[in-house]
């Protein structure tokens, strides 16, 4: 039974780091590097789920996933079953729910690149877009690598989001939270102890991750004075 | 008759909220060579080769190379960087840190080639993508040139933290002369280069511009070890403290007294 929590955690957890990776991409270059208006309000999209109860969120998405609606029943022609109670509509859910964790290191490390950097790539005359493979995601690996730790570590520790749209189907949609819970409503105190100690394994291996991250990020800055 | 290889007559916005219009006139009348640019510590040296380069959107003036206006603001015309000719070495300049030296190199040529610059072997469409993806990290041999020109190829395989000043102040010459250009903006190239070099490095300047055809500007901070390269000095003169008390923001109208501070000295030839 842990078996299949735990690979439903990590298989959810890993996609939804990755993806979101990928995602962070654009979408942190859009917030930093574009000089349009709409990025204010961007920004307050991408972090609103930062303050949003879980348990809203929860019952937003499930509305949003349901075949009734106009997204969710798109979703459901395209997958060839409805969203709500499956892996798909719980990793979809994860990547909205875990998008600003993901995001705002791999921001973050845009800022903080020297504006004088990026313009000597110009003069060079470097196209925005070679500027930005180039010189701008090489220079922000750190952040990227934090933003996928935290992006993990938090769809691994997720309760609410996944409870109201997984459904907690063993096998499929039940993570190790969900299962710690249930084990303790149903007084089988072994399985929720062997859940809660491998979530805090997670917890202190990102954490480790997360500073180790710091540490080198500081050392890179700190050799870039010439 | 032949337009005037380099115009320029600039009134310089200045540093911050303080607009106080100042003044630079100074034609070019040699096609290429060194022109040397002093003058203490904030006269504008600095943003005078940002306007010229296309990065001071604030310049309202006149820059014309070769007869092509690159500023007019009374045309509205104002080329972008990427539309002049030029190259620019800011001052104190830093390689890219997640690079290193022959990268820093190799990215500066690759983009000089798609500019049309360097001789790029003939290519077939999609076969040249991958081309590039076999010769890796691997100078173009016009790019070998520059860089044995400029002593640095004994460099290439060090990180840009290992670097004396002396040594990245060459390699970023070389990674500038990389680039095709007509005039060359050069912000105290020689820093942290000891005077031997400096007089080396001068000599290697003064003969690619002549080979390149291409006129370089030149900030230096002692204009008496320019003199035998340079054939002419512009002379920015110090901000005159006076009328606007420090500290009290100037209202934008009162630039429009152009040239009310003059700064422009030319001198003649340099012997």
């Amino acid at each position: 039974m842990i078996h299949s929590a735990l690979s439903v955690t990590v298989a959810l957890s890993f996609l939804t780091a990755t993806i979101l990776s990928v995602l962070s991409l654009p979408l942190a270059g859009w917030i930093v590097f574009s000089r349009s208006s709409w990025t204010t309000l961007g920004e307050s999209i991408l972090t609103l789920t930062l303050v949003l109860p879980p348990a809203v969120l929860g019952y937003l998405l499930l509305v949003a996933f349901s075949p009734d609606s106009l997204p969710g029943s798109l979703m459901a022609r395209l997958l060839g079953h409805p969203l709500p109670f499956s892996f798909a509509g719980l990793l979809l859910a994860s990547l909205i729910y875990s998008l600003p964790f993901a995001v705002q290191p791999v921001a973050q490390s845009f800022r903080q690149i020297p504006l004088r950097t990026l313009e000597m790539a110009r003069i060079l005359g470097a196209p925005p877009f070679t500027v930005f493979r180039k010189i701008v995601v090489p220079m922000s690996l750190p952040g990227l690598a934090t933003g996928w730790v935290l992006g993990f570590a938090h769809t691994v520790g997720e309760f609410g989001v996944v409870m109201m749209v997984g459904g907690n189907i063993p096998g499929e949609t039940r993570t190790l939270s969900l299962k710690a819970y249930d084990d303790l409503l149903s007084m089988k105190a072994h399985g929720a102890r062997d859940s809660v100690l491998l979530l805090l394994l997670f917890s202190s291996v990102s954490l480790v991750a997360l500073n180790l991250l710091r540490r080198k990020g500081v050392d890179s800055h700190a050799s870039d004075a010439p | 008759m032949r337009p005037m290889p380099l115009e320029v007559d600039l009134v310089l916005p200045g540093r911050g909220a303080a607009l106080s219009g100042r003044r630079v006139v100074f034609t070019l009348s040699r096609d290429s060579g060194i022109l040397g640019l002093c003058g203490p510590s904030g006269s504008g040296k600095t943003t005078l080769l940002r306007v010229m380069a296309g990065l001071c959107p604030k310049a309202s003036g006149v820059v014309r190379v070769d007869g092509v206006s690159w500023l007019d603001s009374n045309l509205g015309t104002d080329l972008p960087l990427e539309r002049r000719p030029v190259a620019y070495l800011p001052q104190g300049v830093s390689l890219f840190p997640h690079m290193n030296v022959r990268e820093n190199l190799v990215f500066a040529s690759r983009l000089a080639e798609s500019a049309g610059f360097g001789k790029r072997p003939p290519s077939a469409g999609r076969l040249s993508g991958f081309r590039s993806i076999l010769r890796g990290g691997s100078l173009p041999g016009w790019a070998q040139e520059v860089v044995e020109l400029f002593g640095v190829s004994r460099l290439l395989d060090k990180r840009s933290g290992e670097l004396s000043g002396g040594q990245a102040a060459r390699i970023a010459l070389a990674r500038c002369f990389l680039r095709s250009a007509r005039l060359y903006l050069l912000d105290e190239p020689f820093a942290g280069v000891d005077p031997e070099g400096r007089a080396g490095l001068g000599r290697i300047l003064a003969g690619l511009l002549a080979r390149r055809k291409a006129m370089a500007l030149l900030v230096t901070h002692t204009p008496d070890e320019l003199c035998p390269l340079a054939f002419g000095m512009v002379r920015l003169l110090p901000e005159e403290d006076g009328d606007e008390s420090p500290g009290l923001p100037v209202q934008q109208g009162q630039m429009s007294g152009t040239g009310a501070k003059g700064l422009l000295e030319r001198s003649g030839r340099w012997e």
